[in-house]
């Protein structure tokens, strides 16, 4: 993964959901809850993972934080964190 | 008298007296494959749900079908919303040959689980999903359609939940026609702790839509596309 400023993080992030799920951009707001404000399911989880670990460069399959995110900042911030954790 | 009492005590009547009547059309059962002996078990379903509707709703709602056109359509997937607990009963007036998707606890009541399962009906909480996508397929190849409730579970009120995809996933394989199906008035019938109150049951099955029409669409597009037009439905007809 390269190193991103949190704004390329976010612009990523919502991008991704603009890709795979058609989500207008001006919808896709930090405070916006995956399940019940976006409509994303399990299924659809599957996709976003997929098309994150790709477009980031990285492997989530092990990572337990991934449980913790509910919203799309959550995303934001865990690749925000990721990044900051990485070995320069 | 209750009216939930009233309805449950007339509903458990009417089982008994359905399943005593049908018993020796079950004998039959016996003698035919295992297609065939489905296809007739979900006739006694078909059947049984319509006693049910008749002696159990019908004498306190008005229930009213529009857009029923059978000679404009095929075997396809009807798309349903889910308010309460009667609208797998609700599924009986349509009249087709059809297979429900239930989840886990619906299968595992003691009386109508063990009829849904003879029956073919699809448990989603137990079938791995390629599982699942074949059995749909299969059932449509042979005819039958296919009644999902992607919210997954009763809303109990006016208000739909977000849908899953998984149904929309399978739609996209089979490549066959959706019938989006809009049902209303029955939230508190019964509510979600299971009480029954009056009211009057609407449904409506809307325009079809093709598989040329959504071919193009992802299955996350594509569940937000029919959930819409279900709302614009429901909007529109609990406005007025």
């Amino acid at each position: 993964m390269k190193k991103l400023s949190s704004n390329e993080i976010e612009n990523l992030v919502k991008e991704i959901f603009n890709e795979i799920f058609e989500i207008p951009l001006d919808e896709l707001t930090p405070e916006k809850r995956i399940f019940e404000d976006l409509g994303l399911d399990s299924l659809d989880i599957v996709d976003l993972i997929i098309n994150l670990q790709k477009r980031f460069g990285v492997s989530l399959r092990n990572n337990e934080k991934i449980r913790e995110i509910r919203t799309l900042g959550d995303i934001c911030d865990f690749f925000v964190n990721l990044d900051k954790n990485l070995k320069p | 008298m209750g009216i939930t009492f009233r309805t449950y005590f007339t509903a458990i009547l009417v089982s008994v007296l359905y399943t005593l009547c049908a018993l020796p059309f079950l004998v039959l059962l016996l003698f035919r494959g295992e297609d065939s002996r489905r296809k007739l078990w979900r006739k006694f379903i078909l059947c049984y749900g319509r006693w049910i509707l008749f002696w159990t709703l019908k004498i306190r709602g008005r229930i009213e079908y529009t857009d029923m056109r059978p000679e404009e359509n095929s075997t396809g997937i009807f798309i349903a919303n889910h308010r309460s607990a009667s609208d797998a009963f609700l599924m009986a007036v349509l009249g087709w040959d059809l297979v429900q998707v239930v989840s886990a606890w619906p299968s595992k009541l003691p009386f109508w689980g063990f009829f849904a399962k003879r029956g073919g009906y699809l448990n989603i909480g137990r079938l791995p999903f390629e599982e699942f996508m074949e059995s749909v397929c299969r059932e449509l190849a042979h005819g039958v359609s296919i009644v999902s409730f992607p919210e997954g579970t009763r809303s109990g009120s006016k208000e739909m939940k977000q849908f899953h995809s998984g149904i929309f996933r399978v739609a996209l394989a089979a490549q066959c026609p959706l019938y989006p199906l809009c049902i209303i008035g029955n939230e508190n019938m019964p509510d979600r702790n299971f009480r029954m109150h009056d009211g009057k049951i609407r449904i409506f099955k809307l325009p079809r839509i093709n598989y040329d029409e959504y071919k193009n669409m992802s299955a996350f597009t594509l569940k937000k596309h029919v959930r819409g037009i279900l709302q614009a439905k429901m909007t529109q007809e609990e406005k007025e």
